[in-house]
Protein backbone atom coordinates (compact mmCIF):
# COMPACT_ATOMS: atom_id res chain seq x y z
CA UNK A 1 0.00 0.00 0.00
CA UNK A 2 0.97 3.56 0.05
CA UNK A 3 2.08 5.44 2.58
CA UNK A 4 -1.20 7.34 2.19
CA UNK A 5 -3.36 3.63 2.82
CA UNK A 6 -5.82 5.06 0.33
CA UNK A 7 -6.84 2.94 -2.78
CA UNK A 8 -5.19 4.06 -5.70
CA UNK A 9 -5.29 1.75 -8.64
CA UNK A 10 -5.76 1.41 -12.18
CA UNK A 11 -9.36 0.62 -11.89
CA UNK A 12 -9.88 3.45 -10.06
CA UNK A 13 -8.39 5.10 -12.74
CA UNK A 14 -9.67 3.77 -16.05
CA UNK A 15 -13.37 4.61 -14.50
CA UNK A 16 -12.32 8.07 -13.78
CA UNK A 17 -10.60 8.63 -17.24
CA UNK A 18 -13.60 6.82 -19.20
CA UNK A 19 -16.16 9.64 -17.33
CA UNK A 20 -13.70 12.30 -18.40
CA UNK A 21 -13.87 11.04 -22.16
CA UNK A 22 -17.13 11.56 -22.85
CA UNK A 23 -17.48 14.83 -20.73
CA UNK A 24 -14.31 16.53 -21.98
CA UNK A 25 -15.31 16.52 -25.65
CA UNK A 26 -18.57 18.09 -24.77
CA UNK A 27 -17.15 20.38 -23.01
CA UNK A 28 -14.97 21.62 -26.06
CA UNK A 29 -17.41 21.13 -28.15
CA UNK A 30 -20.14 23.48 -27.10
CA UNK A 31 -17.15 25.83 -25.38
CA UNK A 32 -16.26 25.85 -29.98
CA UNK A 33 -19.83 26.35 -30.66
CA UNK A 34 -20.34 28.96 -28.05
CA UNK A 35 -16.97 30.64 -29.82
CA UNK A 36 -18.87 29.97 -33.69
CA UNK A 37 -22.15 32.04 -31.74
CA UNK A 38 -20.16 35.33 -31.41
CA UNK A 39 -19.31 35.51 -34.64
CA UNK A 40 -16.11 37.33 -34.35
CA UNK A 41 -15.77 37.43 -38.12
CA UNK A 42 -18.08 40.34 -37.50
CA UNK A 43 -16.68 43.72 -37.10
CA UNK A 44 -18.79 44.85 -33.96
CA UNK A 45 -18.59 42.11 -32.06
CA UNK A 46 -16.68 42.10 -28.86
CA UNK A 47 -14.32 38.72 -29.12
CA UNK A 48 -13.18 40.27 -32.44
CA UNK A 49 -12.00 43.34 -30.67
CA UNK A 50 -8.41 43.72 -29.71
CA UNK A 51 -6.98 40.31 -31.69
CA UNK A 52 -7.01 39.52 -34.87
CA UNK A 53 -8.13 36.38 -36.24
CA UNK A 54 -5.71 33.80 -36.80
CA UNK A 55 -5.56 30.83 -37.99
CA UNK A 56 -7.56 28.72 -35.13
CA UNK A 57 -10.62 31.03 -35.96
CA UNK A 58 -12.44 29.06 -38.26
CA UNK A 59 -16.05 29.22 -39.04
CA UNK A 60 -17.95 26.23 -40.63
CA UNK A 61 -21.47 28.00 -40.54
CA UNK A 62 -23.16 30.78 -39.79
CA UNK A 63 -24.93 30.78 -36.29
CA UNK A 64 -28.48 29.69 -36.49
CA UNK A 65 -31.56 31.54 -34.92
CA UNK A 66 -33.30 28.19 -34.57
CA UNK A 67 -34.26 27.15 -31.95
CA UNK A 68 -34.65 29.80 -30.09
CA UNK A 69 -32.80 28.21 -27.03
CA UNK A 70 -29.95 26.95 -28.80
CA UNK A 71 -27.20 29.43 -26.89
CA UNK A 72 -28.70 28.63 -23.75
CA UNK A 73 -28.72 25.27 -24.09
CA UNK A 74 -25.53 24.75 -25.40
CA UNK A 75 -23.57 27.34 -23.20
CA UNK A 76 -25.68 25.78 -20.29
CA UNK A 77 -23.65 22.93 -20.85
CA UNK A 78 -20.65 23.88 -21.25
CA UNK A 79 -20.49 25.74 -18.00
CA UNK A 80 -22.69 22.96 -15.94
CA UNK A 81 -20.34 20.22 -17.47
CA UNK A 82 -17.26 22.67 -16.81
CA UNK A 83 -17.99 22.94 -13.35
CA UNK A 84 -19.21 19.37 -12.55
CA UNK A 85 -15.85 17.62 -14.17
CA UNK A 86 -14.00 19.43 -11.61
CA UNK A 87 -13.61 17.34 -8.85
CA UNK A 88 -13.92 14.22 -11.54
CA UNK A 89 -10.49 15.44 -12.87
CA UNK A 90 -8.67 16.16 -9.58
CA UNK A 91 -9.67 12.48 -8.23
CA UNK A 92 -7.88 11.46 -11.41
CA UNK A 93 -5.37 13.66 -10.36
CA UNK A 94 -5.10 12.08 -7.09
CA UNK A 95 -5.11 8.34 -8.54
CA UNK A 96 -2.41 8.72 -10.32
CA UNK A 97 0.23 11.14 -8.41
CA UNK A 98 2.89 8.63 -7.55
CA UNK A 99 2.84 7.81 -11.29
CA UNK A 100 3.69 11.11 -11.94
CA UNK A 101 6.66 11.08 -10.96
CA UNK A 102 8.19 7.46 -10.97
CA UNK A 103 9.24 6.34 -14.48
CA UNK A 104 8.51 2.62 -15.05
CA UNK A 105 9.98 2.63 -18.45
CA UNK A 106 13.25 3.51 -20.20
CA UNK A 107 13.32 6.68 -21.15
CA UNK A 108 13.22 7.22 -24.90
CA UNK A 109 12.11 10.06 -27.13
CA UNK A 110 8.40 8.95 -27.16
CA UNK A 111 8.66 8.75 -23.43
CA UNK A 112 9.23 12.28 -23.38
CA UNK A 113 6.97 13.71 -25.89
CA UNK A 114 4.30 11.46 -23.47
CA UNK A 115 5.28 12.71 -20.49
CA UNK A 116 5.58 16.69 -21.99
CA UNK A 117 1.95 16.17 -23.73
CA UNK A 118 0.58 15.37 -20.05
CA UNK A 119 2.42 18.09 -18.52
CA UNK A 120 0.90 20.50 -21.02
CA UNK A 121 -2.79 18.73 -20.46
CA UNK A 122 -2.46 19.10 -16.78
CA UNK A 123 -1.53 22.84 -16.80
CA UNK A 124 -3.69 23.49 -19.38
CA UNK A 125 -6.84 21.94 -18.18
CA UNK A 126 -6.12 23.53 -15.26
CA UNK A 127 -5.51 26.35 -16.56
CA UNK A 128 -9.12 26.21 -18.47
CA UNK A 129 -11.23 25.51 -15.69
CA UNK A 130 -9.93 28.58 -13.08
CA UNK A 131 -10.00 31.44 -16.63
CA UNK A 132 -13.68 29.66 -16.38
CA UNK A 133 -14.26 29.90 -13.23
CA UNK A 134 -12.84 33.28 -12.53
CA UNK A 135 -15.60 34.54 -15.96
CA UNK A 136 -18.30 33.66 -14.25
CA UNK A 137 -17.00 35.01 -10.98
CA UNK A 138 -16.34 38.54 -12.40
CA UNK A 139 -12.54 38.39 -11.53
CA UNK A 140 -10.60 39.45 -13.44
CA UNK A 141 -7.04 39.26 -12.02
CA UNK A 142 -5.76 39.78 -15.35
CA UNK A 143 -7.31 42.27 -17.11
CA UNK A 144 -10.06 42.01 -19.92
CA UNK A 145 -8.27 38.76 -21.39
CA UNK A 146 -9.77 36.01 -19.77
CA UNK A 147 -11.58 34.93 -22.61
CA UNK A 148 -9.20 34.84 -25.44
CA UNK A 149 -6.86 32.75 -23.27
CA UNK A 150 -9.79 30.58 -22.38
CA UNK A 151 -10.12 30.57 -26.07
CA UNK A 152 -6.33 29.21 -26.97
CA UNK A 153 -5.96 27.37 -23.89
CA UNK A 154 -8.31 25.14 -25.21
CA UNK A 155 -6.42 24.01 -28.06
CA UNK A 156 -3.67 23.24 -25.94
CA UNK A 157 -6.31 20.74 -23.99
CA UNK A 158 -7.82 19.38 -27.11
CA UNK A 159 -4.23 18.59 -28.64
CA UNK A 160 -2.99 17.24 -25.58
CA UNK A 161 -6.46 15.41 -24.58
CA UNK A 162 -6.52 13.37 -27.93
CA UNK A 163 -2.97 12.46 -27.20
CA UNK A 164 -3.27 11.28 -23.77
CA UNK A 165 -6.63 9.33 -24.82
CA UNK A 166 -4.93 7.67 -27.84
CA UNK A 167 -2.13 6.33 -25.81
CA UNK A 168 -4.12 5.95 -22.74
CA UNK A 169 -7.10 3.77 -23.97
CA UNK A 170 -6.00 -0.05 -24.16
CA UNK A 171 -4.67 0.34 -21.05
CA UNK A 172 -8.05 1.55 -19.25
CA UNK A 173 -9.91 -0.87 -21.72
CA UNK A 174 -7.71 -3.62 -20.23
CA UNK A 175 -8.42 -2.34 -16.65
CA UNK A 176 -12.11 -2.29 -17.31
CA UNK A 177 -12.09 -5.56 -18.93
CA UNK A 178 -9.72 -7.04 -15.92
CA UNK A 179 -12.23 -6.29 -13.39
CA UNK A 180 -14.49 -9.00 -15.32
CA UNK A 181 -12.31 -11.28 -16.35
CA UNK A 182 -10.01 -12.46 -12.95
CA UNK A 183 -6.96 -13.95 -12.96
CA UNK A 184 -4.56 -14.69 -15.55
CA UNK A 185 -4.54 -11.35 -16.92
CA UNK A 186 -1.40 -10.61 -14.69
CA UNK A 187 0.90 -9.92 -17.40
CA UNK A 188 -0.71 -7.22 -19.09
CA UNK A 189 -0.36 -5.07 -15.65
CA UNK A 190 2.93 -3.96 -16.12
CA UNK A 191 1.72 -0.77 -17.55
CA UNK A 192 0.73 0.40 -14.65
CA UNK A 193 3.16 2.91 -12.12
CA UNK A 194 3.76 2.40 -9.70
CA UNK A 195 4.46 -1.42 -8.60
CA UNK A 196 2.43 -0.89 -5.26
CA UNK A 197 -0.57 -0.11 -7.28
CA UNK A 198 -0.55 -3.64 -9.37
CA UNK A 199 -1.16 -5.67 -6.26
CA UNK A 200 -4.19 -3.48 -5.69
CA UNK A 201 -4.99 -4.39 -9.50
CA UNK A 202 -4.61 -7.40 -9.30
CA UNK A 203 -7.15 -7.27 -6.00
CA UNK A 204 -9.49 -5.51 -7.95
CA UNK A 205 -11.01 -8.90 -9.17
CA UNK A 206 -12.17 -8.62 -5.33
CA UNK A 207 -15.58 -6.66 -4.81
CA UNK A 208 -14.82 -2.55 -5.05
CA UNK A 209 -15.04 -2.23 -1.55
CA UNK A 210 -13.05 -5.03 0.15
CA UNK A 211 -11.03 -4.22 3.19
CA UNK A 212 -7.32 -3.30 2.43
CA UNK A 213 -4.49 -5.50 2.98
CA UNK A 214 -2.36 -4.66 6.16
CA UNK A 215 -2.49 -1.16 7.25
CA UNK A 216 -6.22 -0.34 7.70
CA UNK A 217 -7.40 2.18 4.40
CA UNK A 218 -9.20 5.30 5.98
CA UNK A 219 -10.24 5.76 2.18
CA UNK A 220 -11.57 2.92 0.31
CA UNK A 221 -11.86 3.64 -3.28
CA UNK A 222 -16.13 3.90 -2.49
CA UNK A 223 -15.20 6.75 -0.79
CA UNK A 224 -12.85 8.40 -3.34
CA UNK A 225 -15.74 7.85 -6.00
CA UNK A 226 -18.81 9.02 -3.49
CA UNK A 227 -16.66 12.22 -3.19
CA UNK A 228 -15.81 12.89 -6.89
CA UNK A 229 -19.34 12.01 -7.59
CA UNK A 230 -21.20 14.11 -4.72
CA UNK A 231 -18.78 17.60 -5.38
CA UNK A 232 -19.74 17.14 -9.32
CA UNK A 233 -23.43 16.78 -8.35
CA UNK A 234 -23.03 19.70 -6.10
CA UNK A 235 -21.11 21.69 -8.91
CA UNK A 236 -24.00 20.70 -11.66
CA UNK A 237 -26.32 22.30 -9.79
CA UNK A 238 -24.50 25.61 -9.42
CA UNK A 239 -24.26 25.14 -13.12
CA UNK A 240 -28.10 24.36 -13.97
CA UNK A 241 -29.90 25.43 -12.04
CA UNK A 242 -29.52 29.08 -13.61
CA UNK A 243 -30.60 27.70 -16.87
CA UNK A 244 -33.68 26.06 -15.64
CA UNK A 245 -34.59 29.51 -14.13
CA UNK A 246 -37.20 30.46 -11.00
CA UNK A 247 -37.40 28.37 -8.59
CA UNK A 248 -35.23 26.27 -9.37
CA UNK A 249 -32.56 28.75 -9.50
CA UNK A 250 -32.25 29.27 -6.02
CA UNK A 251 -30.27 25.94 -5.31
CA UNK A 252 -27.23 27.30 -6.51
CA UNK A 253 -26.51 28.90 -3.20
CA UNK A 254 -22.77 29.41 -4.62
CA UNK A 255 -23.50 29.77 -8.26
CA UNK A 256 -23.17 33.44 -9.06
CA UNK A 257 -26.40 33.57 -10.31
CA UNK A 258 -27.91 31.80 -7.67
CA UNK A 259 -29.71 34.76 -5.84
CA UNK A 260 -33.88 35.37 -5.60
CA UNK A 261 -35.03 37.64 -7.89
CA UNK A 262 -38.21 39.86 -6.89
CA UNK A 263 -41.81 39.11 -8.35
CA UNK A 264 -42.40 42.22 -10.71
CA UNK A 265 -41.84 42.39 -14.71
CA UNK A 266 -38.34 43.72 -14.70
CA UNK A 267 -36.81 41.39 -11.70
CA UNK A 268 -35.08 39.14 -13.56
CA UNK A 269 -31.10 38.49 -13.78
CA UNK A 270 -29.56 41.52 -14.63
CA UNK A 271 -25.97 41.24 -16.86
CA UNK A 272 -24.45 45.48 -16.57
CA UNK A 273 -26.50 47.74 -14.53
CA UNK A 274 -27.34 51.39 -16.44
CA UNK A 275 -25.49 52.98 -13.61
CA UNK A 276 -22.69 50.87 -13.86
CA UNK A 277 -22.75 51.50 -17.40
CA UNK A 278 -22.62 55.23 -16.63
CA UNK A 279 -26.04 55.99 -17.88
CA UNK A 280 -27.53 59.58 -17.20
CA UNK A 281 -31.85 60.20 -16.49
CA UNK A 282 -30.74 62.72 -19.80
CA UNK A 283 -29.77 60.31 -22.25
CA UNK A 284 -32.67 57.69 -21.35
CA UNK A 285 -34.86 60.65 -21.15
CA UNK A 286 -37.51 61.66 -23.34
CA UNK A 287 -34.99 63.49 -25.69
CA UNK A 288 -33.73 59.53 -26.77
CA UNK A 289 -34.22 59.05 -30.39
CA UNK A 290 -32.83 55.93 -32.47
CA UNK A 291 -30.89 56.77 -34.71
CA UNK A 292 -31.22 54.20 -37.77
CA UNK A 293 -28.97 54.08 -41.10
CA UNK A 294 -29.42 52.29 -44.02
CA UNK A 295 -26.95 50.66 -46.27
CA UNK A 296 -27.52 53.44 -49.14
CA UNK A 297 -27.24 56.53 -47.08
CA UNK A 298 -30.76 56.79 -46.00
CA UNK A 299 -31.37 57.45 -42.22
CA UNK A 300 -34.35 58.20 -39.77
CA UNK A 301 -34.38 59.43 -36.11
CA UNK A 302 -37.54 57.48 -34.39
CA UNK A 303 -38.51 58.58 -30.63
CA UNK A 304 -39.97 56.09 -28.88
CA UNK A 305 -43.29 56.76 -29.80
CA UNK A 306 -42.78 56.83 -33.38
CA UNK A 307 -41.65 53.37 -32.23
CA UNK A 308 -44.56 52.22 -30.98
CA UNK A 309 -46.50 53.20 -33.87
CA UNK A 310 -44.52 50.54 -35.71
CA UNK A 311 -46.51 47.17 -35.70
CA UNK A 312 -45.58 45.48 -32.43
CA UNK A 313 -44.40 41.80 -31.72
CA UNK A 314 -44.00 39.63 -28.65
CA UNK A 315 -42.32 36.79 -28.17
CA UNK A 316 -40.87 34.60 -25.26
CA UNK A 317 -36.95 34.95 -25.70
CA UNK A 318 -34.16 33.96 -23.83
CA UNK A 319 -31.38 36.08 -22.45
CA UNK A 320 -28.44 33.62 -22.47
CA UNK A 321 -25.05 34.98 -21.27
CA UNK A 322 -21.52 32.91 -22.28
CA UNK A 323 -21.44 32.52 -17.91
CA UNK A 324 -24.04 29.65 -18.67
CA UNK A 325 -27.04 31.43 -17.21
CA UNK A 326 -29.82 32.34 -19.07
CA UNK A 327 -33.43 34.05 -18.50
CA UNK A 328 -36.69 33.46 -20.56
CA UNK A 329 -39.04 36.68 -20.84
CA UNK A 330 -41.99 37.69 -22.80
CA UNK A 331 -40.50 40.83 -25.02
CA UNK A 332 -42.39 43.22 -27.08
CA UNK A 333 -40.98 45.52 -29.38
CA UNK A 334 -40.36 46.03 -33.23
CA UNK A 335 -38.84 43.45 -35.99
CA UNK A 336 -35.67 44.53 -37.05
CA UNK A 337 -36.20 43.75 -40.16
CA UNK A 338 -39.14 46.02 -40.36
CA UNK A 339 -36.75 48.98 -39.21
CA UNK A 340 -34.70 47.49 -42.23
CA UNK A 341 -37.56 48.31 -44.59
CA UNK A 342 -37.84 51.87 -42.94
CA UNK A 343 -34.57 52.61 -44.21
CA UNK A 344 -35.50 50.96 -47.38
CA UNK A 345 -32.98 47.74 -47.13
CA UNK A 346 -34.16 44.26 -47.85
CA UNK A 347 -33.52 41.38 -45.60
CA UNK A 348 -29.84 40.47 -46.33
CA UNK A 349 -27.85 43.14 -44.90
CA UNK A 350 -25.99 42.67 -41.56
CA UNK A 351 -26.30 45.09 -38.39
CA UNK A 352 -24.08 46.89 -36.54
CA UNK A 353 -25.56 48.40 -33.23
CA UNK A 354 -24.25 51.08 -30.76
CA UNK A 355 -25.57 51.63 -27.51
CA UNK A 356 -25.83 54.98 -25.20
CA UNK A 357 -22.74 53.64 -23.22
CA UNK A 358 -20.30 52.64 -26.77
CA UNK A 359 -20.54 49.17 -26.86
CA UNK A 360 -20.84 47.78 -30.01
CA UNK A 361 -22.21 44.46 -31.45
CA UNK A 362 -23.08 43.17 -35.05
CA UNK A 363 -25.56 40.98 -36.30
CA UNK A 364 -25.26 38.38 -39.14
CA UNK A 365 -27.84 38.86 -42.31
CA UNK A 366 -30.07 35.90 -41.13
CA UNK A 367 -30.18 36.89 -37.39
CA UNK A 368 -31.92 40.26 -38.92
CA UNK A 369 -34.04 38.67 -41.23
CA UNK A 370 -35.11 36.25 -38.58
CA UNK A 371 -39.00 37.59 -37.70
CA UNK A 372 -38.90 37.18 -33.86
CA UNK A 373 -35.42 39.32 -33.34
CA UNK A 374 -37.05 42.30 -31.83
CA UNK A 375 -35.74 46.12 -31.10
CA UNK A 376 -37.91 45.70 -27.43
CA UNK A 377 -39.30 48.14 -25.99
CA UNK A 378 -41.07 46.30 -23.46
CA UNK A 379 -41.13 43.25 -21.32
CA UNK A 380 -43.86 41.13 -19.70
CA UNK A 381 -45.96 43.85 -20.65
CA UNK A 382 -44.91 46.81 -18.77
CA UNK A 383 -41.72 49.35 -20.03
CA UNK A 384 -38.13 48.10 -20.24
CA UNK A 385 -36.44 49.16 -16.71
CA UNK A 386 -33.04 51.08 -17.20
CA UNK A 387 -31.12 48.06 -15.92
CA UNK A 388 -33.02 45.71 -18.87
CA UNK A 389 -31.94 48.92 -21.41
CA UNK A 390 -34.90 51.07 -21.80
CA UNK A 391 -35.54 53.02 -24.04
CA UNK A 392 -34.62 50.07 -25.93
CA UNK A 393 -32.47 46.89 -26.43
CA UNK A 394 -32.08 44.17 -29.14
CA UNK A 395 -33.44 40.60 -28.62
CA UNK A 396 -32.26 37.76 -30.90
CA UNK A 397 -33.38 34.20 -30.93
CA UNK A 398 -30.64 31.66 -30.12
CA UNK A 399 -28.00 34.64 -30.04
CA UNK A 400 -25.23 35.22 -26.88
CA UNK A 401 -26.27 37.81 -24.51
CA UNK A 402 -23.62 40.69 -25.40
CA UNK A 403 -24.74 40.37 -29.60
CA UNK A 404 -28.00 42.11 -28.37
CA UNK A 405 -27.38 45.40 -27.01
CA UNK A 406 -29.26 47.54 -24.13
CA UNK A 407 -30.09 51.23 -24.62
CA UNK A 408 -29.42 50.97 -28.36
CA UNK A 409 -28.08 54.62 -29.56
CA UNK A 410 -27.63 53.18 -33.51
CA UNK A 411 -28.13 50.67 -35.67
CA UNK A 412 -26.91 50.11 -39.13
CA UNK A 413 -27.69 48.31 -41.69
CA UNK A 414 -24.99 47.00 -44.06
CA UNK A 415 -22.01 44.62 -44.37
CA UNK A 416 -20.52 44.29 -41.07
CA UNK A 417 -17.49 41.86 -42.15
CA UNK A 418 -14.54 42.82 -40.53
CA UNK B 1 -15.26 13.54 2.63
CA UNK B 2 -17.12 17.10 3.96
CA UNK B 3 -13.92 18.55 4.56
CA UNK B 4 -12.59 17.48 0.93
CA UNK B 5 -16.24 18.68 -0.71
CA UNK B 6 -16.01 21.84 1.35
CA UNK B 7 -12.48 22.53 0.11
CA UNK B 8 -12.97 21.86 -3.76
CA UNK B 9 -16.36 24.58 -3.38
CA UNK B 10 -13.55 26.90 -1.73
CA UNK B 11 -11.61 25.96 -4.64
CA UNK B 12 -14.36 26.69 -7.14
CA UNK B 13 -15.68 29.91 -5.94
CA UNK B 14 -12.84 31.18 -3.85
CA UNK B 15 -13.47 34.87 -5.89
CA UNK B 16 -17.04 35.23 -4.69
CA UNK B 17 -16.48 33.82 -1.28
CA UNK B 18 -13.23 36.39 -0.48
CA UNK B 19 -15.16 39.04 -2.64
CA UNK B 20 -12.26 39.57 -4.79
CA UNK B 21 -14.54 40.84 -7.84
CA UNK B 22 -16.73 42.45 -5.69
CA UNK B 23 -17.07 45.47 -7.66
CA UNK B 24 -17.56 43.93 -11.43
CA UNK B 25 -19.64 41.63 -9.69
CA UNK B 26 -21.83 44.52 -8.46
CA UNK B 27 -21.81 46.36 -11.46
CA UNK B 28 -23.12 43.22 -13.73
CA UNK B 29 -25.54 41.55 -11.62
CA UNK B 30 -27.10 45.21 -9.66
CA UNK B 31 -26.10 43.01 -6.47
CA UNK B 32 -23.96 42.28 -3.50
CA UNK B 33 -21.89 39.74 -3.50
CA UNK B 34 -21.47 39.69 0.62
CA UNK B 35 -23.54 36.67 0.93
CA UNK B 36 -21.33 34.08 -0.64
CA UNK B 37 -19.08 33.35 2.28
CA UNK B 38 -22.10 32.74 4.89
CA UNK B 39 -23.49 30.49 2.02
CA UNK B 40 -20.12 28.33 1.68
CA UNK B 41 -20.40 28.44 5.68
CA UNK B 42 -23.46 27.19 5.89
CA UNK B 43 -23.39 24.75 3.02
CA UNK B 44 -19.88 23.37 4.87
CA UNK B 45 -21.39 22.78 7.86
CA UNK B 46 -24.86 20.97 6.29
CA UNK B 47 -21.90 18.80 4.18
CA UNK B 48 -20.53 17.82 7.92
CA UNK B 49 -23.56 17.49 9.88
CA UNK B 50 -24.68 15.08 7.43
CA UNK B 51 -21.84 13.30 6.74
CA UNK B 52 -21.65 13.09 10.86
CA UNK B 53 -25.40 11.64 11.17
CA UNK B 54 -24.22 8.87 8.39
CA UNK B 55 -21.60 8.25 10.63
CA UNK B 56 -23.41 7.75 13.35
CA UNK B 57 -26.05 5.67 11.80
CA UNK B 58 -23.55 3.19 10.75
CA UNK B 59 -21.27 3.00 13.95
CA UNK B 60 -24.76 1.94 15.81
CA UNK B 61 -24.48 -0.97 17.86
CA UNK B 62 -27.79 -1.73 16.63
CA UNK B 63 -26.90 -2.43 13.25
CA UNK B 64 -26.18 -5.73 11.54
CA UNK B 65 -22.45 -6.10 12.17
CA UNK B 66 -20.02 -7.41 9.35
CA UNK B 67 -21.63 -5.68 6.28
CA UNK B 68 -19.15 -4.41 3.39
CA UNK B 69 -20.58 -1.14 2.76
CA UNK B 70 -19.88 -1.05 7.41
CA UNK B 71 -17.30 1.79 7.25
CA UNK B 72 -17.30 5.59 7.51
CA UNK B 73 -18.19 7.37 4.19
Amino acid sequence: MNRHGARRDLWLTSLLGFSLLVVIPVIAITGLLSNAAYDPRLAGNVLAQGRTLGSLDFYLFTWPTHPWWLYAATQGVHVSLGLAAFPIVLAKLWSVLPGLFTSAEQPSLARVLERLGLVLLIAGILFEFFTGFFEIEYFFPFGAQLITAHYYGAWVVIATFLLHAALKLPTAKRSLELRRAVAPLRRDLVHMPPPSALLTVVAASDACCAEAPGAAAPISRATVLATAAAGSLILLVQGVAPVIGEPVRRLALLGPRGNETGPGPNDFEVNGTAAAAGLTTKQLGPGWRLHLAGDDGVSRDLSRQQLRRLPQHSYSLPIACREGWSTTQHWTGVRLRDLAAVVGTDGSSDLNMQSLDGATASLASNQVADERSLLALRVNGVDLSPDHGFPARVIVPAATGVNRLKWIDSLQLGSAAS
Amino acid sequence: MPACLSLVLALVFFPLILRLGAASYTSATGRSVSPYLVRWLVLSAAMFVVSGTIYVIRASPRRDRGRADDQPL
